[in-house]
């Protein structure tokens, strides 16, 4: 390591060892200015077009949680919901072809609009 | 673009430094707290939009830019204090050799700390010192370069000047660093200081 390096890795050692000193007071304002510079970023996603979205819906999700939660849950009883619908509508069509296949008549004599007519005729 | 996240992370990152930064250049701790407080709200505001990888530089240019308008005001304010004074007698001629430098506060311990402590503080005070008394534009350079860890290009681009001015100043700093330590007798291997010459 030559001389000039030296000094450059000395000086950069004092000076992170001064940060490290700062005062805590210091380090809160640093802190709470930061934190003000974080939330003035927020109208900047606004008008940064599609890709502002998403970040407005993460950002929302992340201080909105009960919220995001609440729809959540909802939005899972709702599928569940219309799952159960679906199943329960299957086995009732199932039921139905069951009966029709094993029914004496064939399945179009049901479709046919004169076979009542003429099963009450032959009844009598 | 960068998230909320991402400007956060970098600016906790950077807040210290820069505030350091800021103190070498302004010599005023208050001043150098707003400079940091506007400039990161300038970064987050007018490029909170733009890639976190450009965040680095940036900030520093808009650092830069920040303490300029800084001495600017304070140039003006000068001109007005000193045209109000040459009306108001002679009463501030005792304070124009006061160097800020003499009474500057220095970080260093109370006495009943560890040895170590102090002879730390001293050290890091003496390099802070040779900080400050570089010319703006080599600290400039020197910090963004080294310490910021920035390379050439992005400190140009920072600095708004070639790369070679860049490279010159940067040399030109660490000379003069150099011929600083070596005044005050350190042994270039870190910060022990074999014991300070005169």
């Amino acid at each position: 390591m030559n001389q000039q390096e030296s000094t450059v890795k000395l000086v950069v050692q004092a000076l992170d060892a001064s940060v490290e000193d700062l005062d805590e007071d210091l380090v809160r304002r640093l802190a709470a200015a930061r934190e003000r510079a974080v939330s003035a970023m927020q109208p900047q996603w606004q008008a940064a077009g599609h890709a502002g979205v998403f970040h407005q819906l993460a950002h929302y999700v992340a201080h909105h949680r009960l919220m995001t939660s609440a729809a959540l849950l909802l939005g899972a009883l709702l599928l569940g919901f219309i799952v159960t619908q679906h199943v329960i509508g299957q086995h009732q069509l199932e039921q139905g072809d069951a009966f029709l296949l094993g029914s004496e008549l064939p399945p179009e004599a049901y479709l046919d609009k004169g076979f009542d007519t003429w099963l009450q005729q032959n009844a009598r | 673009m960068a998230t909320a996240q991402e400007l956060s992370n970098f600016l906790a990152e950077v807040e210290r430094r820069a505030y350091r930064q800021t103190a070498y250049a302004v010599r005023d701790e208050h001043a150098a707290l707003d400079i940091v407080q506007d400039a990161m709200l300038k970064l987050a505001e007018k490029y909170g939009a733009r890639p976190a990888t450009e965040f680095p530089m940036l900030f520093q240019r808009i650092l830069q830019n920040t303490m300029r308008d800084f001495w600017r005001r304070q140039k003006v304010r000068n001109l007005w204090t000193s045209l109000l004074s040459s009306f108001g007698g002679h009463a501030a001629e005792d304070d124009d050799d006061h160097d800020p430098l003499d009474t500057m506060e220095t970080g260093q311990r109370s006495e009943d700390e560890p040895e170590a402590q102090l002879e730390r503080s001293q050290t890091i005070a003496i390099i802070e010192r040779a900080i400050e008394k570089l010319p703006a534009r080599q600290r400039e350079a020197f910090l963004m370069r080294y310490w910021e860890d920035m390379d050439v290009a992005e400190t140009a681009a920072a600095m708004g000047c070639s790369e070679g001015s860049v490279k010159t100043h940067c040399s030109r700093a660490v000379h003069a660093l150099a011929a600083t330590l070596q005044h005050y007798g350190f042994n270039q291997q870190g910060l022990k200081k074999p014991g300070a010459g005169s």
